[in-house]
């Protein structure tokens, strides 16, 4: 076992470390770090905005460059939180907290500091856990029939949506409409199209990347041109980066829990990322001796969250690179990046692609240290970024957009239905519908369908073997229990507050 | 509550749009072969999910009506005009007019939707994204796209 993991580990050494690799996440963890740093683009949309130029790289390069996107995206955010105290998102929310307070206090580098050195420990946690625990996991996954995957992937579906924030049958709804847009398209059984209105453009389905930079990127625009106000960046300068020796014992501990707390969350469908900085924040604070100092710029109330944050993020890759279910939308994009690379999603993937899997596994520890050496001496820069008013941003996010969605098949008729989607997205999210449950429906809609088929097709039409094999069973009552959970009235008040609690 | 009050809450709205979609999706499902259980057709699973949506969207109406949670907050219209127009006006005309001056009239009507941009600065923003979309999309990155299309006497 342990020999295997060294061998794996040199496939992925040579992988990452080749010339071209080195280069992709770098210029991944850096490209991230620049779009996602800009005030108002969040995380998915920085993935989806720069998602069409990874297509013309090799699988490994493209999988590599989209990782370092997302955690420079994060970490980009964390900055935007910290210093102008307007979180990117909602996974950064409680940096913003104590962070901008930190900022406030003159302590702007020490924050930052602390994001990265936490983010890089955390990071390192995950990715060896990731390389331990996906092999196994995509073993038993392995064993699976269409009828323990349909139940897998409707576990995901529902756990990823009670784990969500707000309204359950609002998550439910949206969900759905992603499963039919997901539908959408040829059927690969019969050739019958089904919700193309007799379009051409549309026999390949809905396009995913126009879905998504429409519902995350350009409809985030327009919710931001509602509100104009100036934001001001603090302007004190960044003197004293490093932290001092009193910050790293204070940090440590903090630094540990949220990296225990947020590996575990991360596995967990739904908002991972989010659920346990959160989780990390309020445990920091029941367990500090100075809780009182939590809100007015406590290091313990940045160490921790980031840590669980970043930590959130890696873990979440287990269930995206072994089972082939995303747990979040930016699992969903890596899911919808694989595809059009022509690589199935699945337990198969550690098998048949060990390059790609264990290569992304080295490059995601590489990327992290990259993450600590950029930012550290590159923080000025981003601070100058942060300052670009937004009315000079957002023309240019949207041209990006456009010639972006364009160029995924030289198809105008993409960048109308981004635009369709911009403006559906946009009123959705003032009625409180939250666009993340649509985007799993939608990537997960066919791989249901098709597994949904095969095992009525091997049980002779019998919907009975859902709850007949063990392993299926299991899921669906764990689905349900899930429900019963966060429907019933004690625990709904408790979901409520944890996310109302700053 | 007035009758238009509740009209205006956001999940009578959403329930209605839910609904709404899910009468348009079933609609479409029931044209597609059902096939039966063992082998499923093309139109099994969109129907059954077509018709879930539905029912969520009556639910989330219904409790909507009957115990609201607030009408949606005004939606100011300038912005997401200006933006979708400045999507569809890229989509009609890039291939047409060719990508720079499509970059430069798409960053003007853009900049229309906020009431930060000034004329001369959005000009100058308007022009400068142009150049760099060309240098970087149609040199650096070899994008098949003209730099000026043959609406305006390019190739």
């Amino acid at each position: 076992m342990s020999m295997d993991l060294l061998s794996n580990l040199s496939i992925g050494l040579s992988a990452a470390f080749s010339l071209d690799n080195l280069f992709y996440c770098f210029s991944g963890v850096l490209l991230g770090t620049l779009i996602g740093v800009l005030p108002g683009i969040g995380t998915v949309a920085t993935i989806a905005m720069l998602l069409p130029i990874t297509f013309g790289l090799p699988p490994v390069g493209s999988l590599i460059m989209l990782s370092g996107i997302y955690y420079g995206a994060q970490y980009g955010g964390s900055t935007t939180a910290i210093l102008i105290n307007l979180p990117g998102e909602s996974s950064s929310v409680v940096t913003a907290v104590d962070g901008y307070q930190m900022a406030r206090n003159g302590r702007a580098g020490v924050a930052l500091a602390t994001a990265a050195i936490g983010s890089f420990f955390a990071g390192t946690v995950a990715t060896i856990l990731l390389a331990l625990f996906a092999p196994p996991l995509a073993a038993v996954a392995l064993t699976f029939g269409p009828a323990e995957y349909t139940s897998l992937m409707v576990l995901g579906l529902i756990a990823s949506i009670a784990l969500a924030s707000g309204s359950l049958l609002k998550a439910f709804a949206m969900m759905i409409i992603g499963l039919l847009l997901g539908l959408g398209g040829q059927d690969i059984y019969t050739g019958a199209q089904r919700f193309t209105l007799g379009m051409v453009e549309l026999i390949d389905g809905f396009e995913f990347i126009a879905i998504v930079m429409g519902m995350f990127g350009i409809a985030e625009v327009i919710r931001n041109l509602e509100d104009e106000s100036t934001r001001s960046v603090l302007s004190t300068k960044l003197k004293n980066l490093f932290p001092s020796r009193a910050d790293f014992r204070e940090m440590f501990a903090p630094i540990l829990r949220g990296t225990a707390l947020g590996s575990l969350f991360g596995i967990l469908p739904g908002g991972g990322a989010m659920l346990s900085s959160f989780a990390a924040y309020a445990l920091e604070k029941k367990l500090s001796r100075h809780p009182e100092t939590f809100g007015k710029g406590a290091l313990a109330g940045v160490a921790g969250p980031e840590s669980a944050n970043n930590a959130g993020a890696q873990t979440s890759f287990i269930p995206m690179l072994t089972l082939g279910i995303p747990s979040n939308p930016v699992m969903a994009l890596m899911i919808g990046a694989l595809i059009i690379q022509g690589i199935t999603p699945g337990p198969n993937v550690v098998t048949e692609q060990p390059v790609l899997f264990w290569g992304l596994i080295v490059s995601m520890w590489l990327g992290n240290l990259m993450l600590v050496v950029l930012n550290l001496p590159l923080v000025g820069i981003w601070v100058k970024l942060l300052s670009v008013p937004y009315h000079f941003l957002f023309p240019v996010i949207v041209v990006f957009c456009s010639i972006g969605v364009f160029s995924v098949n030289n198809a105008a008729f993409d960048v109308i239905l981004m635009a369709i989607f911009a403006a559906i997205g946009y009123v959705l999210v003032k009625l409180d519908c939250e666009p993340a449950p649509l985007l799993l429906g939608f990537v997960v809609g066919p791989m249901l369908e098709e597994n949904i088929r095969r095992a009525m097709l091997v049980s002779r039409g019998e919907p009975a073997i859902f709850i007949e094999r063990p392993i299926s069973a299991g899921l669906l009552v764990i689905a349900i229990v899930t429900i019963a959970a966060v429907t019933l009235p004690a625990i709904r008040k408790g979901r409520e507050q944890a996310f109302k609690e700053e | 509550m007035s009758a238009w009050s509740k009209l205006q809450d956001k999940d009578v709205l959403s329930g209605a749009i839910f609904a709404g979609v899910g009468v348009w999706f079933t609609v479409q499902s029931l044209n597609l072969s059902m096939g039966s259980a063992r082998s499923m057709g093309p139109g099994y699973l969109p129907t059954a999910l077509s018709l879930l949506l539905l029912a969520f969207g009556v639910a989330i109406l219904v409790r909507g009506v009957i115990r609201g949670v607030g009408p949606v907050s005004k939606i100011p219209l300038r912005g997401l005009v200006a933006v979708i127009a400045a999507l569809l006006i890229f989509a009609f005309c890039v291939r047409g007019a060719g990508l720079v001056p499509t970059v430069f009239v798409v960053v003007l009507v853009t900049c229309l939707g906020s009431t930060r941009a000034q004329p001369l600065p959005s000009v100058l923003l308007a022009g400068g994204v142009a150049i760099f979309c060309w240098a970087a999309f149609i040199w650096g990155l070899g994008l098949p796209l003209s730099m000026i299309g043959p609406w305006l006497g390019g190739y």
